[in-house]
């Protein structure tokens, strides 16, 4: 029960770290920091495997936000606040960084590294046929911007809201992109659990 | 509590307490959903469908940073930021993080310390043959201090809070100007008073927000959770039995005083939130869905009452997804379908139209 608690208390609680960080409470800043920055570093993994790269892109933004603290504004929630800036700050650091490298080979498409448990799932169940082939093929199929939309969604929690402005893109794209994923998952997915072979329920 | 009888399967999908369980995450003597099953046996396919899904859909951790490393991370920054002398304030805002939930947020204007002297002036009357403790933030930081009876003040900069010599022993009252975070110990027998102006705003034990800065034109008390009692300062406060002037609030419920007029109105907060949850699981599907019961679910999910005729409605079906779209953004949607209009009246929702064909 404990979990369902502390959801509850989580925006109201950055609220407050915010607008004390926001007065330069130093505090709320350690705080926050510590809330969010094993999780800030986790997203910026998913984008660049270059672990001293992302390292330095966190690092600059936490420090960012301390310096600009008494100009900062209010945000939807201070976790899709920090996750945006990463978001952007990385894209950023990384085309130009590229345009060093390798000139002829810039592309705005940002990678995002989503894969699936599913399959160490079934084969701890030591499960397989014929529908689960489908479904991890399936599963393959989607999208970069799906595998980031069902990232934030599921495993970190986040709104609609939240993620549409994180990843920059428009309301109701956020909820096309995680709806088609669904349907195409569940498809498959349902013929994998009606054929028997396994029993999650 | 949440209230998962109306939740749909994304919203399961997105709860992490559900997802624990359909991981296998929590501990065996955690029952809950086991239970909740059983009690609900309509709701098992819901249920089966989310589970799959939160399974098909989960995520492979990247474990690449180690604990050192991250705690290692967390040093440089600080030390790049706050140097060595940032531990010694932990402490001191530890209280706010735990009692967040039940948090008292009060925003006062300074208007009775400009123009309108008349809750000074009362308080001179009430306390002129007591002491009175005066906590004044002329500073640029908050202050933090406790009252007798254990409830917890933090005081902003340009902000004063007042009190007779006798606080905590039969009624606990307390005048505000400027801005501060109350945390007001629960106490049944002895309510916690807030004057400000000439509105008075009725505590037990619960949260909520009030503004009332002087350049508006009114001051308005908004309800989270709980109950709220508001009434103008005329009222006399011993006599209980007049109850004219006073407005009970409940969640979502907002009561707006205008101070020309001196018109208490009960109205709804901005953004009603969903009672039984964090912001985040506000979706909601309906298919051909009864207009009927389209309304009950929005009923309980924000705890406002929403009245319309059911037997001008009872031909009306809507079928609709919603996600983030607030209470509003949803009955305009709704009202649009029905060819409908709703009004907010006294803190309810009112549902006007012709019916469906």
């Amino acid at each position: 029960m404990t979990t369902r608690e502390k959801i509850n208390t989580t925006d109201t609680d950055d609220y407050l770290l915010w607008q004390a960080l926001k007065r330069s409470d130093k505090a709320a800043y350690e705080i926050l920091l510590k809330q969010y920055y094993a999780v800030v570093l986790s997203y910026g993994v998913r984008f660049y495997r270059d672990k001293e790269f992302v390292k330095d892109c966190v690092q600059d933004l936490f420090i960012e936000i301390w310096n600009r603290r008494e100009h900062l504004g209010d945000v939807v929630s201070v976790k899709s606040y920090l996750l945006q800036s990463l978001r952007k700050n990385i894209i950023r650091e990384n085309s130009r960084l590229k345009w060093f490298r390798d000139a002829d080979q810039i592309s705005d498409d940002q990678d995002f590294n989503v894969e699936f448990d599913i399959e160490t799932y079934l084969i701890t169940r030591e499960v397989e046929n014929e529908s689960l082939k489908k479904l991890r093929l399936e599963l393959d199929k989607l999208s970069k911007r799906q595998r980031e939309a069902i990232f934030l969604r599921f495993t970190q929690d986040l709104s609609y809201e939240e993620i549409s402005f994180i990843m920059g893109i428009n309301y109701r794209s956020v909820v096309n992109l995680i709806h088609e994923a669904i349907k195409a998952i569940r498809k498959n997915w349902f013929a994998v659990l009606l054929s028997g072979i396994l029993f999650i329920y | 509590m949440k209230n998962y009888k109306n939740f749909s399967v994304e919203e399961f999908m997105q709860d992490a307490y559900f997802r624990q369980w359909a991981f296998d995450e929590l501990s065996s003597d955690d029952t809950f959903w086991e239970t909740w099953i059983q009690l609900n046996p309509e709701k098992i396919k819901i249920i089966e469908e989310a589970k799959s899904l939160v399974i098909a859909l989960k995520v492979k951790p990247l474990a690449i940073f180690s604990e050192s490393e991250i705690s290692d991370g967390i040093q440089d920054i600080l030390n790049e930021t706050l140097e060595n002398n940032a531990k010694a304030n932990i402490f001191r805002f530890n209280w706010l993080r735990i009692a967040a939930s039940l948090t008292i947020l009060i925003g006062i204007g300074w208007w009775f310390m400009g123009k309108d002297r008349s809750t000074k002036v009362y308080f001179d009357q009430i306390t002129s043959r007591e002491q009175k403790a005066i906590h004044t933030n002329n500073g640029k930081k908050a202050i933090t201090f406790e009252l007798v009876d254990g409830s917890k003040i933090t005081l902003e900069p340009n902000s004063e809070l007042r009190y007779g010599n006798e606080f905590g022993d039969k009624k606990r009252e307390v005048f505000l100007s400027g801005e501060a975070f109350f945390d007001v110990k629960k106490d049944s027998q002895r309510p916690f008073l807030i004057y400000t102006g000439k509105l008075v705003t009725k505590v037990v034990g619960t949260s909520f927000r009030i503004k009332a800065y002087e350049q508006d034109d009114n001051i308005s008390v908004s309800v989270r959770t709980g109950k709220v009692t508001v009434y103008r300062q005329d009222r006399k406060i011993e006599n209980n039995s007049s109850l004219s002037t006073e407005i009970v609030l409940i969640p979502n419920q907002k009561a707006v005083f205008e101070k020309e007029e001196e018109l208490l109105i009960k109205t709804l907060v901005d953004t009603p939130v969903s009672l039984d949850d964090s912001p985040i699981n506000t979706g909601l599907a309906f298919e051909e869905t009864k207009i009927s019961e389209v309304f009950n679910r929005l009923e309980g999910m924000y705890g406002i009452k929403i009245g319309f005729d059911k037997d001008v409605f009872s031909k009306c079906t809507v079928t609709a997804h919603f996600n983030s779209e607030n209470l509003y953004q949803k009955l305009d949607i709704i009202c649009e379908i029905v060819r409908a209009k709703y009004e907010i009246v006294d803190g309810e929702i009112m549902i006007f139209g012709n019916g469906c064909q």
